[in-house]
């Protein structure tokens, strides 16, 4: 029997190991958190005109990421008076580790994928079900009025796009036969991308993960200029980067999931390495969703259920009979 | 009602699986099975119209 240390050493350099702790795994994310956090507040100010972060780094603020982290890390740690601390500190902890069990799920390339489960995409999005009872969780532990009302918004919001979310999945189901992400891909390598059959599942799609992400126009849980910040408006500087982190890492996980299901995955021309392909379609799909930030403006409440439930659903319906004549075929009568 | 509905999509994922060797045969009871769904949601929203309350 090998001794602890070759033990260890062993642990430490398996392919398991690795891809869990580095790629795809935590230390990619949280360096690709710091740089899409810079990229989409300079991309934002793109938009706005304005010159966004400059003094972090000498190439653009690039470093601007790296920078909040730090300071984030080094704030004062207040819990408010009468949260109940538990729940408190463990919404955004169970919300980043849900977070990045999404990304486990993800073939990043052929055989780069922590866990390749026959039932991938239904885990996938029961998974991400679990973040609106977090969020309340969080904004009820805070023992505050705002935070409160942000809880109370993400649930009300989850019944507005979380069936169409499903049912804009399902198509892929239809067509494809399987649950299993990688069979997925395989399926779009030998009959095409399912972005074309499935155009308006892929709407639906990034309309409704938008909604999910908290994302404007879909960000009423949060809404800084009705709320204060909603659910995060009591959370102390390193518990602020604790609760943003999953905002990233959903952003980042359903912009992959969002490839895979209607983009091929990593299937692209041999000339470039498939997770080359991969990274440049999800990286399309996030600036995508970062623009919708900088263009619409955020919708009210009853506004986003008068649509989830009317125009979102029936759309979802109309998603499921275009995936059935294509299986089946129009019936003869 | 959020409830029903987003148990009724589960369901219908295992259908999707299928649905392949199912065929169009498999599609009667699915598709009975939505209307006598949706009907209600219809009916629901018909009433939510009506009251401009939500």
């Amino acid at each position: 029997m090998p001794d602890p240390v070759t033990q260890l050493i062993q642990l430490v350099t398996s392919t398991y190991f690795l891809e869990i702790v580095v790629f795809p795994g935590l230390i990619s994310i949280a360096i690709l958190g710091a740089f899409f956090t810079w990229f989409e507040r300079k991309l934002t100010a793109r938009v706005q005109l304005r010159i966004g972060p400059l003094y972090s780094s000498p190439v653009g603020g690039i470093l601007q990421g790296f920078a909040d982290i730090i300071k984030l890390l080094f704030k004062e740690l207040i819990i408010p008076e009468g949260a109940d601390r538990f729940f408190f500190i463990m919404s955004p902890v169970t919300a980043l580790i849900i977070g990045a069990a999404l990304l486990g799920l993800i073939p990043f390339a052929p055989g780069v994928q922590i866990a390749n489960v026959d039932v991938g995409l239904p885990a996938f999005l029961a998974i991400v079900t679990l973040s609106p009872t977090l969020v309340l969780l969080a904004g009820w532990s805070a023992n505050s009025k705002f935070p409160f009302i942000g809880g109370l918004r993400a649930l009300f919001q989850q019944t507005a796009y979380e069936i169409p979310l499903w049912l804009s999945a399902l198509g892929v189901v239809m067509i494809t036969g399987t649950l299993n992400l990688t069979g997925i891909v395989q399926f779009q390598q030998n009959n095409g991308w399912l972005i074309l059959p499935q155009a308006l599942g892929a709407v639906l799609f990034i309309v409704t993960s938008t909604a999910e992400m908290e994302r404007l126009p879909f960000d009423l849980p949060e809404a800084e200029s009705e709320i204060m910040m909603g659910w995060q408006a009591e959370y102390p500087g390193p518990l602020f980067m604790l609760v943003q982190g999953p905002a990233f890492i959903k952003l980042y996980a359903f912009a992959a999931l969002f490839s895979t299901l209607y983009l091929g995955g990593y299937l692209g021309p041999a000339i470039i390495p498939p997770i080359v392909w991969f990274f440049l379609k999800t990286i399309v799909i996030i600036v995508a969703v970062m623009l919708f930030r900088s263009t619409f403006p955020r919708v009210r409440l009853d506004q986003l259920l008068r649509q989830g439930w009317t125009t979102l659903l029936t759309l979802s319906i109309v998603n499921i009979v275009i995936a059935y004549l294509i299986v089946i075929g129009v019936p003869s009568i | 009602m959020f409830v029903v509905y987003d148990v009724i999509a589960m369901f219908l994922f295992a259908w999707a699986l299928d649905l392949r060797a199912l065929g169009a045969s498999g599609t009667v009871p699915v598709l009975t099975f939505m209307v006598v769904a949706l009907v209600p949601l219809a009916y629901a929203l018909h009433l939510a119209g009506q009251r401009e309350n939500w």
